[in-house]
């Protein structure tokens, strides 16, 4: 063997390793993340990270109609004051599961509940 | 070193590749809010992020000119001029209420687009939703009648025959924005796709594997995207009117969007929600509204039209489903059960 083929082998060998441990942390970060999407009219006003349940965090959301505050806790969210007219956004409680979502109609805020997504649906009819 | 580079360069080509290959599967998606609600298209085929555009743009289109909010849309104009002459209007706009009329027929008056008048008094879902007083719905009543309505296919006029009557077309304008973003969809080459206005879901294709698309129902009352059963369908319009949907409380009792043209008052019938399965979203949409009908009478005109399948689910979380349903549908909350009659 050439000083040159145990090189290469040596590259190869370090560099699969190194690839094999990158790819698994991306998988399991894509995977195993959950995370909550704040959205004002379409648009995302904020990601947070849902994955440390001892995390607490009061996110006030201000929209041009007034503000509403979204509580993180739990490895989930909930609404805990609304100023909009109908306030079905708190009646919809607490929510923690990827495919769930609080919608305010009148202010036009969507929060979502994002990551390991369940197999079972595709969609959901209401 | 020759060798070297070649072998290098070989590698770096596996390792692009196999990085392309995982997201093969991915869906592209967005959300807007159209039509006084939350809308998302989801593609499965590989097409430039511009189709989603498209498709929203035709819900727009539908909103500019079917909304009762927007001051110069058809349907206002068509308000404006209730009792005073026809008003021109454009095919969609004609194709959709004629449709409202065919509908509201099938459903004996329970489905009625001219019950604007009612909706104005209660404002559910706005801030200045309030319980009327009865004399102000009985004073409304007589203008609530959809055979009120005078279409002219020829000149593409309405016209509504009494001064005050106004037209809504929340309870159909959704589902038939569905199908034409549909149209849009398919015409630039999407194959799988779900379209979903507000809970109102349409699907394209099957899914890109050729299974059937699992379409889940939402629990009433839980958080959105929670669901007690599970219907598996092809290319179908999925379509839910729901109490819970939008509502508000008054004095300890629920008063919901649902109304009964005939009442003035939000339908009192014991139900929670209504999903109907068509071939196209407006039917879908227009047919939800046998919900007003009631469990055994809405169940009947279901059962009867062909093409039509639904599910039933009242206050006390029992599920009713048509006869084409079975094998098709599932629970999966245990807090409800299906019910056989």
């Amino acid at each position: 063997m050439k000083k040159g083929d145990i090189f290469i082998i040596l590259f190869v060998a370090v560099l699969s390793v190194g690839l094999l441990v990158f790819y698994r942390i991306s998988a399991t970060q894509q995977y195993h993340h959950k995370y909550a999407v704040i959205m004002i009219d379409g648009k995302v006003y904020k990601k947070v990270s849902l994955d440390d349940v001892n995390h607490k965090e009061e996110i006030p959301i201000v929209t041009k109609q007034g503000k509403n505050i979204l509580l993180v806790k739990n490895g989930g969210v909930q609404v805990i004051h609304a100023e909009c007219p109908d306030k079905i956004c708190m009646k919809e409680g607490f929510i923690d599961k990827p495919g769930q979502s609080i919608v305010c109609l009148p202010f036009r805020i969507v929060v979502e509940i994002r990551g390991d997504k369940s197999v079972e649906i595709d969609e959901v009819t209401y | 070193m020759k060798k070297f580079t070649a072998f290098f360069g070989i590698f770096l080509l596996i390792f692009i590749f196999s990085g392309c290959s995982n997201k093969n599967s991915q869906p592209i998606s967005d959300t807007k809010f159209a039509l006084d609600t939350y809308c998302t298209l989801t593609v499965y085929d590989k097409v430039p992020k511009k189709v989603l555009d498209d498709g929203f743009k035709a819900i727009e289109d539908i909103e500019k000119k079917m909304s009762v909010t927007i001051e110069d849309s058809e349907v206002s104009e068509i308000n404006k001029n209730a009792g005073i002459r026809p008003v021109k209007v454009s095919p969609d706009t004609f194709y959709v209420i004629k449709k409202a009329i065919h509908f509201s027929e099938i459903e004996k008056g329970y489905f009625d687009i001219t019950v604007g008048p009612i909706v104005n008094l209660w404002n559910i879902g706005t801030d200045k939703a309030r319980v009327p007083s009865a004399e102000e719905i009985k004073a409304k009543l007589p203008l609530v009648n959809y055979k009120n309505i005078v279409l002219d296919e020829k000149n593409m006029t309405v016209m509504l025959k009494d001064k005050g009557m106004s037209i809504d077309l929340g309870g159909i304008a959704k589902g038939y924005a569905a199908d034409k973003v549909a149209e849009v969809l398919k015409k630039e080459g999407v194959k799988h796709a779900i379209i979903n206005l507000g809970g109102d879901v349409l699907t394209i294709g099957t899914k890109p594997d050729g299974t059937n698309w699992r379409v889940g129902i939402q629990t009433p009352f839980k958080p959105r995207g929670e669901y007690f059963g599970i219907v598996e369908v092809g290319e179908k319009a999925v379509v839910t009117s729901g109490v819970y949907e939008r509502y508000f409380e008054k004095d300890g009792k629920l008063y919901h969007h649902i109304l009964n043209p005939f009442t003035g008052y939000p339908a009192d019938n014991h139900l929670y929600s209504v999903t109907i399965i068509t071939d196209t979203s407006i039917d879908g949409d227009a047919l939800a509204k046998v919900f007003v009908m009631g469990l055994d009478e809405g169940m009947r005109v279901a059962e009867n039209l062909p093409g039509v399948e639904a599910i039933f689910v009242t206050d006390d979380k029992k599920v009713y489903i048509t006869s084409g349903l079975k094998g098709n549908f599932r629970i999966t909350d245990p807090e409800y059960t299906l019910m056989t009659k």
